[in-house]
């Protein structure tokens, strides 16, 4: 049984045993991380939502990007420039830079603005997507007010050899390649992987913000990326591993102008690469972890029209260190301590600023009995010279009935984030007297993950609420110097509630597999900042009250259908709430044929995006495509 | 049994979500209203694509707002609103970000045309029935345009950003905010003939009852003491007004109908007789936390018409005072409005 865990362990980079249960063959797309009824540890997860994409999901679009899995799998809302183009993600009524993305831990985010790029990241180099709703994102860092994304990549040392090839060919002239290799022995596993594609992007759309609304090609949307990575991983012992990891990205592409201009010819090149190193010792009790990488990135900006050129560079190290230690089923320690050096490069700042943090993370989950888990954690942040935070939260899990798998779960959090260099340094503008942000959150949960209602029907059920408080909210707003300055202006209040719930059918060779999900946010600023303001108690602009997704698909023998459909209510677009953008629904449709001979599979896939050809936008005046179509022919080789 | 329902929860779940339809945003309709005696432009957002014209009839303080839109198949004016001048019957928009001229017939607000070919055009100036200059950010060139024909004829050279414009008899006045200078050009030859070195900044300038120029610069970001000037029409300063500090980030400058006061914001409302010598040292109106963006000066009524853009973000308001400084009226415009005409 132990071995069993460490090699689990080890599979994960990371004790995480629940995730074990997602293997190749689970096609469930997204799920509650299971920890309960894995009675080897006590982790705090079960206290806090944590979700999962499914690694399955991922390697079937290996030639894709990050902002459209989180698109058509969550509800969390994707403020997209248009197909391919920039995209940035916020959930439970926050901003974007209060949303961090990790890499195996790692946070990625740019300390200039404090965001990432979604549509940047290419699903070919990661195995598995983590969403950490609220408090959870603790685990990982600090100032995801609203939660984090963690990509992580895994091995199996089981494996010999297996190769992943796809070519996608889709409308508006995009095309993709990737090719994965994973191979090696029991002791050595080697990972190499690569990608490249490209995109016109140049779809019609109806421009109804010229005269006559005649119908208009998207222009200067061309995009094109290109990225290689290679992993390693060595078993030194049978208790401890070494990895090493390294990838580049180039990016390449236009920015479309919006409709009601001519074209801008705006380009942005995006370039940057990672070195990694990870050491992980397993004894019986306990297990530590180290991770460091180094990390250069570069954003190059033109716009032709206005003669304006930016380059950004940031480069630095983040580390982390993780230690867990078990003495028994009831007691469970997780400390991690964090040192990470930022330096960023931009013409905006007075000179190269530097950023240093230091955190310390401390949890310690307790089960008096098998049906309750209490988690307290504690963390620390310093960053530069400003003063520490104290990020306390606290949350507990109740099996509610001694054989059923209802588990019902409250936690409070405290978090905060700390201004970005951009907000503290940019000239004209910035603000070094800014406060932090600090939030407090409130979340209530209950989760049933195999509720069994017939042999041939299995559901699942993930329904929270949540409170979500920001003091000194930071925003940009108009001085009385003519240009924009940044201040902790606002309060802002979020509510809502999130309700997943998976269907699993099993009728002999038919099955069918559907998750619906369904989420309510009002994120409302209580803070008046001058006398006609008429923003106090309206919804924040671009944050949709209501989001629905809904994935259904149904396999028979080897031909599956998947039909995904996803709506977001009205988002406003002004801070009074007089103007908004309207609501969009949006229906794909998926048709899989899988071939095997003996250990090869080849799968084709043919889409068929926007099905009723609805017109919409996500950002006010950015047209979406229509109804598009894309083949994929995958490859895969299991030796 | 259960398959069926499970069929059942399965189509409820997609015709739920399928089943509604995009309405059309409510716009309030609009007529010919002959009591409409302020055209009000709203700025909107850079990108966005959130500018609006409003009409507003002083008389019963009622607002038609998205007048261009309402009367043009819905089709919004465009990306940034800069400016607008009246030109016989027809009023001609500047859409600064969309890079266009919007012509309008000014009884319904019509478009009849566009004027295309401009880079970031700011203002435009009428020199004649048939010719206008318009200024640019960007393009390094003010546009010589053919207003019959609706096309740019040619292109007067200045390296670097042009503002505002006035005419005074046969010469043009431009300021030059790249070089930080006053041009002057000959309307005959439509050529600069004389640059006059100003201090950082000449965002806005007027023309007094004697002829006589007023330019304030605003002095850039705590680079310089704004400054007013006081020029000829041969353009040589006459007089030079200091600010009292470096900090200080005037603007909008104003002068009423009968060109013999002068108004301009440095945080709050100023005024000052063009026969002052010095700064007032007390604002007119003061700011009391609101963000004043745009002003005009009504002629008919004599109110100053100010704008406040609240958070850039929604709706701003604009307040109406009469020469004592009393608000009169109030009333909610678009975003950002900046810009006040009073039609004949």
């Amino acid at each position: 049984m132990r071995l069993t865990f460490i090699i689990t362990a080890f599979l994960l980079w990371g004790i995480h045993p629940a995730i074990a249960q997602f293997g190749v063959n689970d096609t469930v797309k997204i799920k509650e991380v299971k920890i309960y009824n894995s009675p080897q540890i006590v982790t705090p997860e079960s206290a806090f939502k944590s979700l999962e994409v499914d690694s399955l999901e991922l390697s079937e679009k290996s030639s894709g990007n990050l902002a459209d899995v989180l698109n058509e799998h969550s509800t969390i809302f994707v403020k997209s420039y248009g197909s391919n183009g920039l995209s940035s993600v916020s959930f439970r009524g926050t901003s974007a830079a209060h949303t961090m993305l990790l890499w195996n831990d790692i946070p990625i985010n740019s300390s200039m603005n404090g965001q990432v790029d979604f549509s940047l990241i290419p699903l070919a180099f990661f195995d598995g997507v983590e969403i950490d709703f609220g408090g959870a994102s603790l685990d990982k860092n600090a100032g995801s007010l609203g939660g984090s994304i963690n990509l992580k990549n895994e091995v199996d040392y089981s494996n010999r050899l297996s190769i992943s090839a796809q070519q996608r060919i889709a409308s508006f002239g995009n095309s993709g390649t990737s090719f994965i290799v994973k191979g090696g022995r029991e002791k050595l596993q080697v990972h190499l992987r690569s990608f490249y594609k490209f995109g016109e992007n140049n779809y019609s759309y109806v421009n109804k913000g010229k005269e006559d609304f005649p119908e208009e090609e998207l222009e200067n949307a061309a995009t094109q990326q290109t990225g290689v990575m290679g992993e390693l991983f060595y078993l030194l012992s049978k208790r401890s591993e070494v990895s090493a990891q390294f990838s580049s990205l180039i990016s390449k592409r236009e920015i479309p102008s919006i409709m009601l201009i001519n074209n801008n010819r705006e380009t942005q090149n995006d370039y940057s690469n990672r070195f990694s190193l990870g050491y992980i010792f397993n004894s019986d009790f306990w297990q530590l972890s180290i991770k460091s990488s180094l990390f250069g990135d570069q954003l190059d900006y033109e716009n032709q029209l206005l003669q304006t050129q930016t380059s950004t560079a940031f480069r630095g190290v983040k580390n982390v260190a993780t230690f867990v230690f078990q003495p028994s089923t009831k007691h469970s320690f997780k400390s991690k301590l964090h040192y990470d050096y930022d330096v960023a490069e931009n013409k905006a700042y007075p000179q190269d600023k530097e950023l240093f943090r230091k955190a310390f993370y401390l949890n310690y989950s307790y089960s008096p009995s098998s049906r309750v888990i209490l988690s307290l954690i504690n963390r620390l942040e310093v960053v530069s010279n400003q003063s520490a935070l104290i990020l306390p939260a606290f949350g507990i899990s109740y099996q509610l009935f001694e054989e059923s798998n209802w588990l019902l779960r409250l936690n409070a959090s405290k978090n905060a984030k700390y201004p970005n260099l951009n907000d503290l340094y940019w000239q004209p503008g910035g603000n070094e007297d800014l406060k932090v942000e600090r939030s407090n959150g409130l979340e209530l949960g209950i989760v049933n993950s195999e509720l069994k209602l017939s042999k041939s029907a299995q559901f699942d059920v993930n329904a929270n609420l949540f409170y979500l408080n920001i003091q000194d909210y930071i925003l940009w707003e108009p001085s009385a110097f003519g240009y924009w300055r940044s201040r902790n202006i606002e309060e802002v209040e979020s509510k809502g509630g999130e309700l997943n719930i998976g269907m699993y059918l099993n009728w002999g060779k038919l099955k069918s597999r559907t998750i619906a999900q369904y989420g309510y946010t009002s994120s409302v600023n209580k803070q008046v900042k001058q006398v006609n303001d008429a923003s106090v108690n309206k919804q924040l602009i671009y944050v949709p009250a209501h989001s629905f997704n809904f994935r259904s698909s149904f396999e028979w023998k080897t031909w599956s259908l998947i039909y995904q459909m996803n709506y977001n209510a009205e988002r406003y677009t002004t801070t009074d709430n007089s103007d908004y953008l309207p609501f969009y629904t949006l229906h794909n449709l998926q048709f899989q044929k899988q071939l095997a001979v003996r250990k090869q599979r080849l799968v084709i896939m043919a889409e068929i995006n926007n099905v009723f050809n609805s017109t919409y936008q996500a950002i006010q005046w950015r047209p979406m495509p229509g109804r598009n179509y894309g083949i994929t022919i995958n490859y895969q080789l299991l030796k | 049994m259960m398959r069926f329902k499970s069929i059942l929860l399965w189509l409820i779940i997609v015709l739920l979500f399928s089943c509604k339809t995009e309405e059309d945003k409510k716009i309030i309709p609009l007529s010919n209203e002959s009591g409409v005696d302020v055209i009000i432009l709203n700025e909107g957002n850079f990108g966005s694509g959130n500018a609006s014209i409003d009409w507003y009839n002083s008389s019963n303080n009622k607002l038609y707002d998205h007048v261009f839109k309402s009367n043009n198949q819905n089709r919004p004016i465009g990306d940034v609103v800069q400016s607008m001048q009246i030109i016989g019957d027809k009023g001609y928009i500047v859409v600064n970000n969309s890079q266009k001229i919007e012509v309008v017939n000014l009884s319904d607000f019509k478009s009849i045309g566009s004027i295309q070919g401009l880079t970031s055009p700011r203002y435009i100036l009428p020199i004649n029935e048939s010719k206008a200059y318009v200024s640019d950010l960007y393009s390094n060139a003010i546009s010589v345009i053919n207003l019959k024909d609706r096309v740019v004829e040619k292109t007067i050279p200045t390296n670097g950003w042009t503002e505002q414009m006035v005419r005074i008899e046969d010469s043009a006045y431009v300021c030059d905010l790249t070089n930080n200078q006053l041009l002057v050009l000959n309307l005959q030859t439509d050529s600069i003939i004389k640059r006059t070195q100003l201090i950082r900044q000449p965002g806005s300038m007027v023309k007094d009852k004697n002829n006589n120029l007023w330019v304030l610069c605003n002095g850039g970001f705590d680079e310089m003491i704004p400054r007013l000037y006081q020029i000829n029409t041969s353009g040589d300063v006459i007089q030079v007004v200091n600010f009292d500090n470096i900090n200080q980030y005037p603007s909008n400058l104003l002068i009423n109908e009968e060109k013999d006061h002068l108004f301009y914001f440095n945080d709050g409302i100023f005024r000052m007789s063009i026969t002052d010598k010095s700064l007032p040292s007390q604002p007119f109106i003061e700011k009391k936390g609101r963000l004043f963006y745009g002003m005009g000066f009504h002629p008919s009524s004599s109110e100053l018409y100010v704008a406040d853009a609240i958070d850039y973000q929604q709706r701003g308001k604009v307040y109406r005072f009469d020469l004592e400084g009393n608000e009169i009226a109030t009333f909610q415009a678009g975003i950002i409005p900046t810009g006040f005409i009073f039609t004949p």
